[in-house]
């Protein structure tokens, strides 16, 4: 499994970048739906090569997000905010994301990214292939 | 007032440089040799050393390194009569100053004989840019990577760009953190662009932003990371991986700090402080015509060059230690000792994931070790043990080289002698079984003696003989 996704269930579009990302990845992706679990998961099995799709609900979720930085700093995030929000856009850049997408809008943008990332991290760890 | 060292073998040239540095207002000294040059570097005190290549005892370059660690550090100038591209560079890389050609002219002298000195005056008199730095998670003490650090303070301290170079692994993007957290613009955001993998269709989008409406899909407008970056600092990751065509349209706005959205009819002003990082070879890139000269310049204001770890082992043990550490407190676990066998493997495996594999591999070696105090080698991953192990059987096997039988036809091994085989299969049991024996009685000598049946005497030869250490085996051994 290299694909995370951490979700809560109240984020904007969440059933869009579910259906998406399931269409698009057929060998999958571990969904998460709470801090507590998406840090247990970290814990206890990480991998430098994962790829994290975090997408929040709102400045809560994201402060959350921001207090367990420590265990997602050397992830490759793809963070999907619910809105265009300078506040909210500010505080996801702290979490140091290689892509910021808006739940509002068209999450083609996600999946395109997503899929350049891993075809970069086979070239960079074939052992790691689907 | 200055104090400068010229080392060329010929008086005249001695005789010229000396009077230019005494009408500077500096004073000069001159040598003949390099051994004259550094026993006058040893009892003497200098800023720079200007230094002849071709010199009657060796060559200038060759010592150009151990100059640079004379108690001053002096800066050195090269100053040769054959100026070839390949000296140049070796010379830079090497540390020196500045790389000069004869016939010199006044100025060419002049010139970066007075940057030079300006800059050594400025760093003596200035506190030392290492000390107050935020350095969060970069470790090492080796002499490379003090480089860097002084580099990194420079860096930060000033609003030019900087290119951050360095294999993969070796830290680029913390340097690019570092950089921008130790910045006046620390406070303001700090937006990592991850030119590698935007997808071409989205790079320009995602940079300059765009305006409802403007391409399918546009269903309302979106602020570029560009403008997201006004007033903190927008760091390129992978730079090298930059497309053509936004090569051209960056480069514009790294010229004016203007740019147009995309569907924009207004331009917008952006105020940001550019880092950018690669693990490619950019000049090499330029030859092929794969990267934009132009944009190099603009990129390359100051330049951190990031050693892979395999060149400064020093810095392995401190990294070990440190990341064992935080890791323990991340994972709610004691703090685990470190064995001195987990050590020395470490230490002899060449990291060609650089640093990143390194932290990975302790955490994996973490995740294996449980609730058992110490870290030992069986511990590490697979990959790295199975290295090991065949480098160490490639080095007992190839001292015996001599004493070998004449090569087997179509093999490429030739066969050693039978007591040279059998002198280092027995060598390398001995060493296995004995490291056994300590991590199982966990250094207890009594207990390794009863478990190996040796007297305390043997016991303590064959560890000596073998370099393995007698303690350390049940607690942590380096203090963390």
């Amino acid at each position: 499994m290299r694909v995370l996704l951490y979700e809560n269930g109240r984020s904007q579009g969440v059933k869009r970048i579910r259906e998406r990302l399931e269409s698009r990845f057929p060998h999958g992706f571990e969904p998460l739906d709470s801090i507590e679990g998406l840090v247990y998961r970290l814990r206890h099995d990480r991998n430098y090569h994962w790829i994290a799709v975090v997408a929040v609900s709102d400045l809560e979720d994201l402060s959350a997000l921001l207090s367990i930085r420590e265990w997602l700093l050397d992830l490759r995030i793809i963070l999907i905010l619910p809105e265009i929000d300078r506040e909210l856009t500010m505080s996801g850049h702290r979490l140091y994301p290689r892509y910021i997408a808006y739940g509002d809008g068209d999450l083609e943008d996600v999946a395109a990214v997503l899929e350049k990332m891993l075809r970069l991290n086979e070239l960079e760890d074939p052992s790691l292939g689907h | 007032m200055g104090e400068v060292l010229i080392v060329d073998d010929n008086v005249g040239v001695c005789r010229i440089l000396h009077s230019v540095v005494e009408e500077m207002g500096h004073h000069a000294d001159y040598v003949r040799t390099l051994g004259q040059a550094m026993k006058t570097l040893a009892s003497g005190s200098y800023d720079v050393v200007l230094l002849d290549v071709h010199m009657p005892d060796g060559n200038g370059l060759d010592l150009l390194p151990r100059i640079r660690e004379t108690k001053d550090s002096p800066e050195v100038i090269i100053i040769t009569g054959k100026a070839d591209p390949n000296g140049a560079e070796l010379a830079i890389k090497s540390g020196a100053w500045d790389y000069l050609q004869k016939p010199l002219s006044l100025n060419t002298v002049v010139l970066p004989l007075k940057r030079v000195l300006q800059y050594r005056k400025a760093s003596q008199n200035g506190p030392n840019p290492t000390v107050a730095l935020k350095l969060d998670g970069i470790i090492g003490r080796s002499k490379q990577m003090q480089t860097c650090f002084d580099a990194l303070a420079r860096s930060a301290a000033g609003e030019s760009p900087v290119l951050i170079t360095g294999e993969t692994g070796t830290g680029k993007e913390l340097f690019a953190r570092a950089c921008h957290h130790n910045s006046p613009r620390s406070d303001q955001s700090f937006i990592t662009v991850d030119c590698a993998a935007m997808p071409e269709t989205l790079v320009e989008s995602m940079l300059f932003g765009h305006k409802k409406g403007a391409f399918t899909g546009a269903n309302r407008s979106q602020p570029g990371l560009i403008e997201q970056a006004h007033g903190g600092t927008l760091f390129l990751d992978e730079v090298g991986e930059l497309p053509d065509s936004m090569q051209k349209a960056f480069l514009r706005v790294l010229q004016e700090n203007r740019f147009r959205p995309v569907g924009g009819q207004k331009e917008l002003r952006s105020d940001f402080r550019l880092i950018s990082a690669t693990n490619r070879n950019l000049d090499r890139m330029v030859d092929q015509g794969r990267f934009r000269k132009d944009l190099i310049y603009r990129l390359r204001g100051q330049t951190i060059e990031l050693s892979p770890l395999r060149c400064r082992p020093d810095d392995i043990k401190d990294l070990v230690l440190f990341y064992s550490a935080k890791l323990c407190e991340r994972h709610g676990v004691e703090t685990k000792g470190i064995s001195p066998d987990f050590l020395e493997a470490v230490l002899a495996y060449p990291w060609p994931g650089n640093v990143r594999e390194l932290i990975h591999s302790v955490e994996s070696a973490l995740a294996e070790v449980a609730y058992a105090p110490t870290l030992i080698v069986n511990q590490l991953p697979v990959h790295i043990r199975v290295h090991l192990a065949r480098a160490s059987v490639e080095q007992s096997v190839a001292p015996n080289a001599d004493s070998r039988t004449p090569e087997r036809p179509g093999s490429a091994d030739p066969l050693p002698t039978y007591k040279a085989l059998r002198e280092s299969v027995l060598h390398r049991a001995e060493k296995e079984y004995l490291r056994e024996v300590m991590v199982t009685s966990q250094g207890a000598i009594q207990e390794a003696c009863r478990i190996s049946d040796l007297g305390r005497t043997r016991l303590y030869s064959l560890l000596k003989k073998h370099g393995i250490s007698r303690v350390g085996w049940d607690s942590p051994a380096f203090s963390v």
